[in-house]
């Protein structure tokens, strides 16, 4: 078992500036986050299956795009998201082998959605808000064309007219979810963004 | 009494034999020989006693979808054909292929996640040129995994004896969970990470000791790669 | 304030001692005000510390301050002298100082097996140690050798602790700092952890510093007591010297429930129930009691004797699996037992006072009207009403405990519950607590509350239900012994 690596000592100046450099607490905090969307997506899964509701649009489709928002405000370095969902997609082949697209052919568009929000936070800095909108969106967007790219190129799925209207709802649904979670992210980050653990957790980039 | 083969397998070894069967099944065109990869498949996975009741589940689930596949094929063969038979006949062979295609995938990642443990995939992770965080936020993500689930649970109860109903299609609703949860799951991992520091130890959960490479490991890897050779080609 | 003599002497001038601070301080960031403030404390090695003090007091942040883990577990700016071992340490840590054992041994245990978990801690040895004889003895010293080979998931709290303590020790620090570390676990573990601690620091020399709520274990146990309070030491020396509380003045009762009229209707009513967790023994078993209108009914009793279980049964987030459990009045259980959990961080998240305190009304769908007047009402009862603009997460830990508690109080439950109310509640705020159950008592409604504060017992309860292993093995008026 390898040593672990130094831990930066946290800053201790006058005006406590934020940590620039991720340490074991930001590595453990990102796993954390991974296992909370399992593990709520579990959650709200029994809940809503206990009371027969079968939607469109379903709370355990917000949550996990909420999570991966707040995530990335908490930890603001590029990359977080990448490793993220490669975690998740690690993960999912043990934990739901047919889902999305089965074997390890999920990992590919949970890396490219991790890649396209980690690119949307870190090349709008200037847009604090914005950017989760943009970032949510356009990952969201990215992750459906993935997976029917896959679909059509290599699982068969004929590109007819059937199956891009099938894809135009799903890619409809994804922009109105990922907005939305991204909206209810930020309504979260608003309550907890100046606790004293937000601070110890984030990272500045 | 000798354990079975998988068992003695290097962990390397049967990443490389997952990959490959994968391969095969997404590139494979023709319908035979992925009927008898799915068949193969199929007879190795419940021969060997890997594949568990969620497993069994899951392919019941899979095949009685397939009626909704060839559905969907002969609508999209309507559509260009124009006919109702050639609808049926072409949308039968391509829904078979589609879904052959699928299955091999998920049978292979069944036998796969039937034969490794989360742990041994951590363990690789941990090699030095991969970036020390990796292996310690995926051991994390699977010790927190029950952690989560019992937490989610408890805030959720909590705030059902406030009057909380969840919602489907309106996310605002379970503000009241993930606030709690998410600083409850900040705060664990805080604790956890100080823990690790104080013990000096680089990830949460110890993998165990990969097992070296055998002859069999040498012999499936040469096979397997040498499989691939004519669908590259 | 008592403090201790040689406070008063600069460490400058005596480097001598493990621990030795000056006017320390320390500022989280983001903070308006100081978390810690002249702090000065002497303590030597082998010294059995007990550090006490109302939740918010600093008292986490001191300790983390005196082990040397203040760079890795705090943000914030640390003044004044922090001397570890001779060391100046007021703005780095000393690696391999102390060691850290949390309340929750879920977290900080990392191996599969026991004898696993304390040879991580033992790779951390030099290479010349001889790491097999090393874990034989720490097994043996904490009884874990008879489990050695068990997997860390199937041991109970008591055992998992005992590990945690033992994989700390193997890496031989100089301070070991536990953290409230009996808060899950029954009587006889936690008397039986103090012991093997009181070894430690007997044979080893092992300085052990111990935040705690409970005061009379730490009075038996500690060789050394600092009080906090409110980010100052309020006291510090020999914990015979700490002067006792001052008793809770039991609060005047604006009339005394009618109690034979009273039991004939009872507000809540449990008749035989009995509960089990998913085959894993019995919870409750046969337990029958009922909450007249105006009483108090205190639930004592060890930890694991069934209070919050009982608690949960009552509200209807569990289902007995015999025996029945109903209200006096017509509304659903889960409307007519409001129930306030301990921990206030576990439902608070709402962006004001007024909307967290107003969320269950709005649920039980009063009217916009009704609602802002019960909220008022309820924010009133517990002193929070000039706060209703503020963000619940800048109040006090005291202030959130009266958040939570007038957050049910604002619906229409007519029997309150209450999980551990005065846990980490400093005097004036236990007080109000006490204030507020007597109003809602006089008001006719019911409440039953789990509390191991004998004091507060006394102090408010019309009525004393002893509960042990399940079963309730007394039921007497406040005076009664408390089993």
């Amino acid at each position: 078992m390898n040593a672990s690596p130094a831990e930066e000592p946290i800053a201790q100046t006058a005006t406590a500036q934020p940590v620039t450099r991720m340490g074991t607490r930001h590595w453990v905090f990102i796993g954390s986050m991974v296992a909370l969307d399992f593990a709520t997506g579990q959650l709200i899964k029994s809940i809503l299956h206990a009371s027969g509701i079968s939607n469109f649009i379903r709370l355990d489709m917000f949550i996990p795009v909420t999570l991966w928002m707040l995530t990335r405000l908490v930890v603001d370095r590029f990359g977080v998201l990448t490793a993220y969902q490669f975690a998740w997609g690690v993960l999912a082949i043990f934990a739901f082998p047919g889902a999305m697209l089965p074997g390890p052919l999920k990992l590919i568009p949970a890396v490219m959605q991790g890649l396209i929000h980690d690119a949307g936070f870190s090349l709008l800095p200037r847009y604090p808000r914005g950017r989760v909108f943009v970032s949510a969106v356009v990952g969201g967007l990215v992750s459906k064309i993935v997976v029917t790219a896959l679909r059509v190129q290599v699982l068969g799925l004929p590109w007819t007219k059937v199956t891009q209207a099938l894809f135009g709802v799903q890619a409809l649904t994804s922009i109105l979810v990922s907005a939305a979670a991204a909206g209810l992210a930020l309504v979260v980050w608003s309550r907890i963004r100046n606790l004293h653990i937000t601070r110890l957790m984030s990272v500045r980039a | 009494m000798t354990r079975p083969l998988w068992t003695r397998l290097n962990l390397l070894t049967r990443l490389t034999l997952f990959l490959v069967l994968c391969l095969h099944a997404a590139l494979g065109h023709d319908v035979l020989p992925q009927l008898l990869l799915c068949s193969g498949l199929l007879l190795l996975l419940f021969a060997s006693g890997v594949a568990g009741p969620h497993a069994r589940l899951l392919l019941w689930a899979h095949l009685l979808g397939l009626p909704a596949t060839v559905l969907l094929f002969i609508a999209i063969g309507y559509e260009a054909a124009r006919s109702f038979s050639g609808a049926v006949s072409w949308g039968l062979v391509e829904a078979l292929r589609y879904a052959l295609r699928i299955e091999c995938l998920l049978l292979a990642n069944l036998l796969f996640i039937g034969i490794t443990a989360p742990l041994e995939i951590i363990s690789l992770l941990t090699r030095p040129w991969i970036p020390p965080g990796v292996g310690t936020l995926l051991s994390t993500a699977v010790r927190f995994l029950p952690l989560s689930l019992a937490e989610a649970r408890r805030i959720y109860d909590i705030q059902r004896c406030r009057g909380l109903r969840l919602r489907p299609w309106a996310p605002q609703s379970c503000l009241p969970v993930i606030v709690p949860l998410f600083v409850s799951q900040m705060c664990r991992a805080h604790d956890t990470s100080v823990m690790l520091v104080v013990r000096r130890i680089a990830t949460i959960t110890r993998s165990p000791s990969p097992s070296k490479f055998g002859p069999a490991d040498l012999l499936l890897l040469g096979l397997a790669l040498a499989s691939c050779i004519p669908i590259l080609l | 304030m008592v403090s201790h003599p040689q406070s008063a002497h600069h460490p400058l001038d005596e480097r001598s001692g493990l621990i030795r601070t000056w006017q320390l301080a320390f500022q989280p960031a983001g903070a308006d005000a100081p978390l810690l403030q002249d702090i000065s404390l002497h303590i030597e090695a082998g010294e059995r510390v007990g550090i006490i003090g109302p939740s918010g007091s600093g008292k986490t942040t001191l300790a983390l301050h005196l082990a040397g883990l203040h760079h890795v577990a705090l943000l914030g700016r640390s003044s004044g002298s922090l001397w570890l071992q001779g060391r100046d340490c007021t703005c780095s840590g000393s690696e391999g100082f102390a060691g850290v054992v949390l309340q929750n041994p879920e977290i900080q245990l990392f191996g599969e097996t026991v004898e696993e978990e304390v040879s991580l801690s033992l790779q951390q040895q030099p290479a010349d140690v001889d790491r097999q004889s090393e874990l034989r003895r720490w097994l043996d010293l904490f009884g874990l050798d008879t489990v050695r080979d068990r997997r860390v998931a199937t041991l109970s709290l008591g055992w998992k602790q005992r590990l945690s303590i033992a994989s700390m020790l193997a890496l031989e620090p100089k301070v070991l700092l536990l953290d409230e570390p009996t808060s899950y676990l029954d009587e006889p573990t936690a008397d039986l952890l103090f012991d093997l601690l009181a070894v430690q620091s007997k044979n080893a020399g092992l300085t052990v510093l111990v935040i705690e709520h409970d005061l009379p274990r730490l009075t038996r146990w500690a060789s050394h007591l600092v009080a906090m309070r409110r980010g100052r030491i309020a006291f510090d020396g020999p914990p015979t010297n700490y002067p006792p509380p001052q008793p809770l003045a039991p609060p005047s009762r604006v009339s005394e429930p009618p109690r034979s009229a009273s039991t004939a209707n009872p507000l809540l009513s449990l008749e035989g129930v009995t509960f089990a967790y998913n085959g894993h023994g019995t919870a409750l078993d046969n337990v029958s009691l009922s909450v007249a209108p105006g009483e108090i009914v205190a639930l004592v009793g060890p930890n694991g004797s069934g209070k919050s279980t009982l608690l949960n049964l009552a509200k209807g987030l569990l289902e007995p699996d015999q025996g029945r459990i109903s209200c006096g009045s017509a509304a659903p259980r889960m409307d007519a037992v409001g129930l306030v959990f301990q921990n206030p961080d576990s439902q608070i998240f709402a962006h004001s006072v007024f909307e967290e305190c107003s969320f269950l009304p709005r649920n039980q769908n009063f009217p916009p009207d009704e609602v802002t007047t019960r909220t008022r009402q309820a924010l009133s009862q517990v002193g929070l009403q000039s706060q209703d603009e503020r963000a619940p997460f800048s109040l006090s830990y005291g202030e959130k405990r009266r958040l939570t508690l007038a957050s049910t109080l604002s619906g229409r439950s007519t029997v309150l519950c209450l999980d551990e109310p005065t846990v980490g509640l400093d005097r004036d705020c236990l007080a109000q607590v006490a204030a507020t159950l007597n109003h809602v008592s006089a008001q006719g409604s019911g409440v039953l509350l789990a509390t191991h504060d004998h004091e507060f017992v006394r102090a408010v309860a019309t009525r004393v239900v002893s509960l042990r292993a399940g079963h309730v093995v007394s039921d007497t008026g406040p005076q009664g012994d408390i089993v």
